[in-house]
Formats: structure tokens, C-alpha cells, sequence
């Protein structure tokens, strides 16, 4: 049976995404099997669970291990020649390197320098990464390899194995891209899934042919139609412990992982606690970004008010746009999906000017403020005196741009491309 | 005593630098927070006292301003050049390894010009600064070289 390949790492919308396209070719099929390339299979198991409901978990996981040094340098000698030669210039490199330090000569940084350092850290693993890849992949001989992300040297040392042994490789493509900057990568991937119109645009930038590319819409949306809506309303406000006429501002945070967007976070945490702690006629839910928790980043201690609450930081984002009344964020792709289910946004501006973000806020589809004005907006709203309406024809404009078709069919259309393609 | 700065990475070398204050009585001394690791210049260490923020310098956060992203052909095209030099092809000609490397000289970069512009802007006469053998810290040693400003470090033994 053909073998559809997820490379995984620790994001679980990725995950959750993987998990509904696979169950989409159980019923055309196909197998799926899931690469663990960071060592969480339990975390797919957990998301599959609280996606379906059932514990009962039918997708093979192979978790991806490190090779030992006997075997990587007995693989390395049976390629023989090119064993020698990568031998020979790491002794190069190294030498060289040893002398240099990193130079920066007017203004600029002296490319030879940073190239040789980086060639000394990453030659080596690059090699046992891509030695290792090759021997899974013609373990497990899969039809074709899908990823989200290409960021990380070990994903795209698998990427590579598949290309060499003439596997076909599948980008879903995660979050929103890379955005306007998407179209100045190299093409990875043979062919790419696009979640809009807008990525469809950025893909061809690629150099990728149409014949590629397949707008299929983004899977997550399935979920927001499969809803009962009352009922997950109803749900998420008991879970949360809302009162009724209490009203939802619900804060999507950044990924804390890098110090400037943790105190983005708190910065954005306290403003809120200023105008709406302890106001009992709003329930302010924090939603901390999905990958913060599997770095152990907790923002409970930053929670001093009654009305607050931490929700788990893979909570589905479009239950809580269920229940919310208002959504509060840094530019992130979570505004799409706000703006699709009609949830008013306030987006806290960040180094506009440098954003490498798709232009959604040209749409005027909601209230953007800079640092200085975030504070007498969250009053205005506290008030009601913050005027909240969208245009409606701004609204389809805009989600027919960044979206595609409002149905729960965006995970089996990209199954049918995945099983027509493999 | 002209302007002095302080660049710190820890409580530990916050505590160093405001010893060195007392002691030299340093008038109006900028604290700054770097890190070793990318993205460098971070605002980590800003809730402690005397501490300032990158942003008060008008110096972008460089993870937000995705300078290699931006500039990404151009890094690959300058860096291929120099990989000619390189016998190795089987490593160096696919674009799935040359990702990282663009990736590592386009963050390099954007720090060294928030920096550049940093100095240029504020020009201190001493920096203060404990370097390791790290890219952030090799990065500003030259840095500090090229503008010809004093170092001297807080004196963390490590």
C-alpha cells in the first residue's frame, strides 16, 4: 500500500492539520506514517485524540534516532569516494576556519568568515542527518514525503534523502507561509498545497508551474464546520468558567520563545489587566501560542486577576473564536481565522514598517493601534464606545483572498491530490 | 568621563556592572541585554534595575525584521561565490543545506547593522562587555574594533 510520510515536529496545529489529511487517505486507502523527528509521539497521539475523540490510534509513528558513530563512519566508507573527499575538505575547512575570526569589514559581514563557521558547525551533522534520512526512507519506501516547515536542518536533510532516492516531496504549507518573503525561497518541495489565493501567488513567485500547486483551502476550517457552534459556545464558556452576560476578550499571544516576545506578551497581559482586571462583566482568556508550552514557558504567574484564565496553549483557536466576543493579538495568522468566523480583532502594532507579514490589515477588516493607542482602545471596548464594525464587503474581499471555500472539505481535497499525485 | 556602555547577559553581570558604577561613579551608564544565541540583541535582562531597552535606541528586534528572509537571493547569490572555493559539491550544491547557512549570515547581518547604527547613534567612549566564544560575541568584539571604542570587561570569571 502506498505510504504517505509526515515529517512532524513539535507544532501541534501542524500536527492537527497532519492528522486530519491522514485520516482523509485512511478512507481512500492509503497509509499514513508519521516521522518523529523531535521525540514527542506521545503529543500525536494526544492531539489525534483530542481531534477524534477515541484513543484508538492506527497510524504507524517511527521515531527518528541518531546515529552512532561506528555506523555513521561504516555508511560514510561504503560511499568510498565521496567519504574521502568530504574527509579532505573538512580538514580544509577546518584549518582555515581556526584562523579566522568572524570579520565585519565596512558595515558588512565578511561572508568567507560566517560561511567557513557555518560549514564547520553544520557540515558534520548535515551528513549523519542525510546518511540517517536515506536509511529510513528506503525502509520505509513511502509514496511521497509531506512537511510544513523547512527550518530546521534536520527536516530538510529529510527532504533531501527523499529528493535523492526519488520519493516526491508535498508542502503543506504552515500557518500563512512565510508571507510576502515567501516567494524569495527556493523551491524544496516537487508540489505545494495552498491554503489561499494570496499563498497560490507567493508559490508561483517560486518559479513553481500551476500544475504544482493546489489550492485546496487550510484543514483547520474543517473543524469550524463540523461545530455545532451552540453547543461548542456553550463548552468553552463553562470550561472557562464564563458567567452568562459576561462578555470574551480572548488574548492569542506570540510564541514566547524568543525574550522579545515574551515581554511583548507580559507587556500585552499587563494593559490588560489594567483596564479589565477584576471587571466582572468580562472573562479575558489567554491563549498562549501552541509551541510555548513544549518549550515550558508559562504565563500563569503572569495571571493576577479573577476574571483571567490560561487556556492550554494547543487549544483548537477556533473554539475560542467561538466563544469570544473580541480577539486581542500581535500580527499572526490567527486574525484570518478571526475575521473569517466574524470575532472583531484589535491587532497590537509591531515594527510595521520591516514586516514581512501578508498587507491583512490593508483590508480594513479590524482595528489596528500602535503601543501608545492600545491602552484607550481596550478602555473604549470596555466602554462600548469602540467602533468594532466591519464593512462587509471589505470582509469578502478579504476572505477570499487569504481563504478558500467555506466547507469541512479542505482536508480531503488535499488527500485526493495526495493520493493522485503518489 | 565621556559615555560608557554596559552590555550584560545575566543577573550575574548586572550585578558586575552596577558595582563597576559605584566604584567608577559612572554618570547616566546604558545597560543594554544581549544574548549568545540568535537573535543577539534581546531585551531579556530589561526588567532589572538601570536596564534599558534596545527599542529606546530605535534598534530593531531582528527576529521580527526577517533581514534574511527579505534578502534571501542576495545572501545565497554572495555566498555561493564564496563556496566556489569549496571542493565539496555534494554538500554545498543543494539548496536544503544552503538554507541554514542564509539563514545564519542574513541574522549575522541584520545584527551587525542594528549595531552599526547603534554605535553611530550614540557613540559611546567604553563598552563594557564579558566576551565568550560565541557568533554574538565574536560579532561585537569586531564591532568594537572597526569603531574604535574602548573595551574592557566586567571581569566575570569564567
Amino acid at each position: 500500500m502506498n505510504t504517505t510520510l509526515f515529517l512532524t515536529r513539535r507544532d501541534k496545529i501542524t500536527l492537527r492539520r497532519f492528522l486530519l489529511v491522514a485520516e482523509e487517505l485512511k478512507k481512500v486507502g492509503m497509509s499514513s506514517a508519521f516521522i518523529d523527528l523531535f521525540g514527542t509521539p506521545s503529543v500525536i497521539r494526544a492531539v489525534h485524540e483530542d481531534l477524534t475523540g477515541s484513543s484508538l490510534f492506527d497510524f504507524r509513528i517511527h521515531s527518528y534516532y541518531r546515529l552512532k558513530l561506528w555506523r555513521f563512519v561504516y555508511m560514510q566508507c561504503c560511499r568510498g569516494l565521496r567519504y574521502i573527499r568530504s574527509w579532505i575538505y573538512e580538514q580544509v575547512v577546518r584549518r582555515i576556519s581556526a584562523r579566522d575570526i568572524l570579520k565585519i569589514e565596512q558595515g558588512a559581514l565578511d561572508i568567507r568568515t560566517a560561511t567557513r563557521r557555518y560549514l564547520l558547525a553544520n557540515t558534520d551533522r548535515w551528513q549523519a542527518y542525510v546518511c540517517q534520512a536515506e536509511c529510513m526512507i528506503r525502509q520505509l519506501q513511502p509514496a511521497c514525503v509531506v512537511y510544513d516547515l523547512e527550518m530546521d536542518l534536520l527536516t530538510r536533510a529529510f527532504l533531501f534523502a527523499a529528493r535523492k532516492n526519488g520519493v516526491r516531496i508535498i508542502s503543506m504549507q504552515h500557518g500563512e507561509g512565510f508571507g510576502e518573503a515567501y516567494s524569495n525561497f527556493p523551491q524544496l518541495a516537487d508540489s505545494y498545497i495552498a491554503y489561499s489565493p494570496y499563498v497560490v501567488e507567493k508559490i508561483r513567485a517560486l518559479g513553481v508551474s500551476d500544475d504544482d500547486i493546489f489550492l485546496t483551502g487550510v484543514p483547520d476550517a474543517d473543524i469550524i464546520y463540523r461545530y455545532d457552534v451552540d453547543d461548542i459556545k456553550e463548552t468553552v464558556r463553562c470550561e472557562f468558567g464564563v458567567g452568562s452576560g459576561q462578555k470574551v476578550v480572548m488574548a492569542a499571544l506570540r510564541p514566547a520563545g524568543g525574550k522579545f516576545f515574551l515581554d511583548l506578551n507580559r507587556d500585552l497581559i499587563n494593559t490588560l489587566g489594567k483596564v479589565f482586571g477584576d471587571d466582572k462583566k468580562f472573562k479575558i482568556l489567554i491563549k498562549p501560542h501552541n509551541v510555548d508550552v513544549m518549550k515550558g514557558v508559562s504565563f500563569d504567574s503572569a495571571i493576577k486577576w479573577s476574571n483571567f484564565a490560561v487556556c492550554d496553549s494547543s487549544y483548537p483557536m477556533s473554539k475560542l473564536l467561538v466563544a469570544s466576543d473580541c480577539m486581542i493579538t500581535h500580527v499572526s495568522s490567527c486574525v484570518v481565522e478571526a475575521v473569517m468566523m466574524k470575532v472583531p480583532v484589535i491587532e497590537l502594532k509591531v515594527s510595521e514598517e520591516k514586516s514581512v507579514w501578508p498587507d491583512w490589515h490593508n483590508y480594513d477588516v479590524y482595528k489596528r493601534v500602535s503601543g501608545e493607542e492600545f491602552e484607550s482602545a481596550l478602555l473604549k471596548l470596555r466602554d462600548g464606545t469602540l467602533d468594532m464594525d466591519i464593512d462587509q464587503k471589505a470582509r469578502e474581499r478579504f476572505v477570499e483572498r487569504f481563504r478558500y471555500k467555506f466547507d469541512d472539505k479542505a482536508s480531503e481535497r488535499i488527500a485526493e491530490v495526495i493520493s493522485v499525485l503518489c | 568621563m565621556g559615555k560608557i556602555c554596559f552590555l550584560i547577559r545575566n543577573r550575574a553581570e548586572h550585578s558586575l556592572a552596577q558595582n563597576i558604577i559605584q566604584r567608577e561613579k559612572v554618570r547616566a551608564p546604558i545597560i543594554l541585554s544581549l544574548s549568545d544565541e540568535y537573535p543577539f540583541i534581546t531585551n531579556h535582562c530589561s526588567h532589572m534595575t538601570d536596564v534599558g531597552n534596545w527599542s529606546d535606541f530605535n534598534v530593531s528586534d531582528t527576529s521580527l525584521t526577517s533581514y534574511w528572509l527579505r534578502n534571501y537571493k542576495q545572501i545565497e547569490s554572495d555566498a555561493a561565490k564564496e563556496l566556489k572555493h569549496v571542493s565539496c559539491k555534494a554538500i554545498l550544491d543543494n539548496q536544503y543545506f544552503l538554507m541554514g547557512l542564509v539563514w545564519e549570515i542574513g541574522n549575522i547581518q541584520a545584527c551587525v547593522d542594528e549595531l552599526c547604527a547603534f554605535f553611530e547613534q550614540v557613540s559611546p567612549d567604553v563598552i563594557y562587555f564579558d566576551p565568550v566564544k560565541t557568533t554574538g560575541s565574536d560579532l561585537l568584539l569586531s564591532l568594537i574594533g572597526i569603531h574604535g571604542l574602548v573595551h574592557r570587561t566586567l571581569g566575570w570569571e569564567r
